[in-house]
């Protein structure tokens, strides 16, 4: 009895199986179509010609050139403005977005998070010009505070230099952070607040034994994702450049405007490659954390 | 009843308008300066609106650009 029910049991399981798969595939075909054309296949295609020579033959001429000056120094300055506009503006965003979100009626929350929705996404030329009027050589805030008796461009400051544009991203950079760490704020609950007291927990113990550790793996998501921002950002840096500081972005821009050597026609593909290596590596440490700290969170 | 004032989220508030709206009045202020004439104007403005084909490129190619994505 117990064999006929598996030989005649065991079939019928198997082609159930694979009919539910197809099934569940074929809803999300239109999706997949789409994310392969445009994602899948033009990073393969972006990593297959990096690796093409002029006369398209394999090389690794280009990733060569790609590491060496000046593309070396654009990579450690677009990795240094990306990790210090995502550190200056991921702690203030943070507690920031936990005032708005624990003290702040429904409507103000509705409206920062419009307002930050817009500002998040408002860089480019308009950001540099903004900018430029308000600390620029010109700007008002700069003759605001020079007739106060703090001349900004007394010393070394200029919004083409690295502390300039640092300024600048932390524009588009702190809104971005309240968006991605508000929900993180939502999940956590009252009830874990008041059993934690319940339990003779002060209000440090409940931070440090449960919120921080809690809100450590979004907070870092959020740190990396300010980062990726910084990293690739490229309108704002170029408008307020001339060339004097080399960026990444920049320097694919200029590559893919024509500025090429005859011996060079890949390496802004290559650098692009680079820049997306880069990026994957920094989620490595996310994954790591997200993988412990996801049974706290269960 | 009175509601009390929250300190801790007016401050942030404050900060957070300060950072967004000095560069965007900044901004505004900047684009009706006349420099030539001194003081201020709305020339740049009215010369911008007078361009040719301002209606078309704000206008025109923006909506159809978009009107494109929309559809995309």
């Amino acid at each position: 009895m117990t064999s006929n029910i598996k030989t005649e049991g065991a079939p019928l399981e198997r082609s159930a199986f694979r009919f539910f798969k197809i099934t569940s595939v074929l809803p999300a075909l239109p999706f997949l179509l789409i994310f392969s054309f445009f994602f899948i296949y033009p990073i393969s295609k972006l990593i297959y010609v990096s690796f093409m020579s002029n006369e398209n033959t394999f090389t690794f001429g280009n990733y060569q050139t790609a590491f060496t000056q000046p593309y070396s120094t654009g990579f450690i300055n677009s990795i240094k403005i990306a990790f210090f506009s995502a550190l200056l503006t991921a702690l203030p965003g943070a507690i920031a977005a936990y005032f708005i979100e624990t003290r702040g009626p429904s409507k103000l929350k509705r409206s920062l998070a419009m307002m930050s929705g817009v500002l998040a996404n408002t860089g480019g030329v308009p950001l540099a010009f903004m900018f430029t009027a308000a600390i620029g050589i010109q700007g008002s805030l700069t003759k605001i505070l020079k007739y106060l008796g703090f001349d900004i461009y007394s010393g070394t400051f200029s919004l083409g230099t690295f502390t300039g544009i640092l300024l600048v991203y932390l524009y588009f950079q702190l809104p971005l952070m309240i968006i991605v760490f508000s929900p993180a704020i939502t999940a956590l609950r009252r009830e874990w607040v008041e059993a934690a007291k319940n339990l003779g927990a002060s209000q440090f113990n409940y931070w440090y034994r449960i919120g921080f550790p809690l809100l450590f793996p979004s907070f870092i998501a959020s740190f990396l994702l300010l980062f990726a921002s910084g990293f690739s950002a490229y309108a704002t840096a170029n408008a307020l450049t001339v060339g004097n500081l080399p960026l990444t972005p920049l320097q694919i821009g200029g590559l893919l405007d024509g500025n090429v050597s005859a011996a060079q026609l890949n390496l802004g593909k290559a650098l692009s490659v680079a820049m997306i290596l880069i990026s994957a590596i920094a989620v490595i440490p996310y994954l790591i954390i997200q993988r412990k700290a996801a049974r706290w969170q269960q | 009843m009175k509601k009390r004032l929250d300190l801790p989220l007016l401050i942030t508030l404050v900060i957070l308008a300060f950072f967004v709206f000095v560069p965007m009045i900044s901004a505004f202020e900047y684009s009706i300066r006349t420099p030539l004439e001194g003081g201020y104007g709305l020339k740049h403005y009215q010369w911008a609106i007078a361009e040719e084909d301002f209606y078309i490129t704000f206008f025109a190619q923006a909506g159809y650009l978009h009107s494109r994505w929309l559809s995309l």
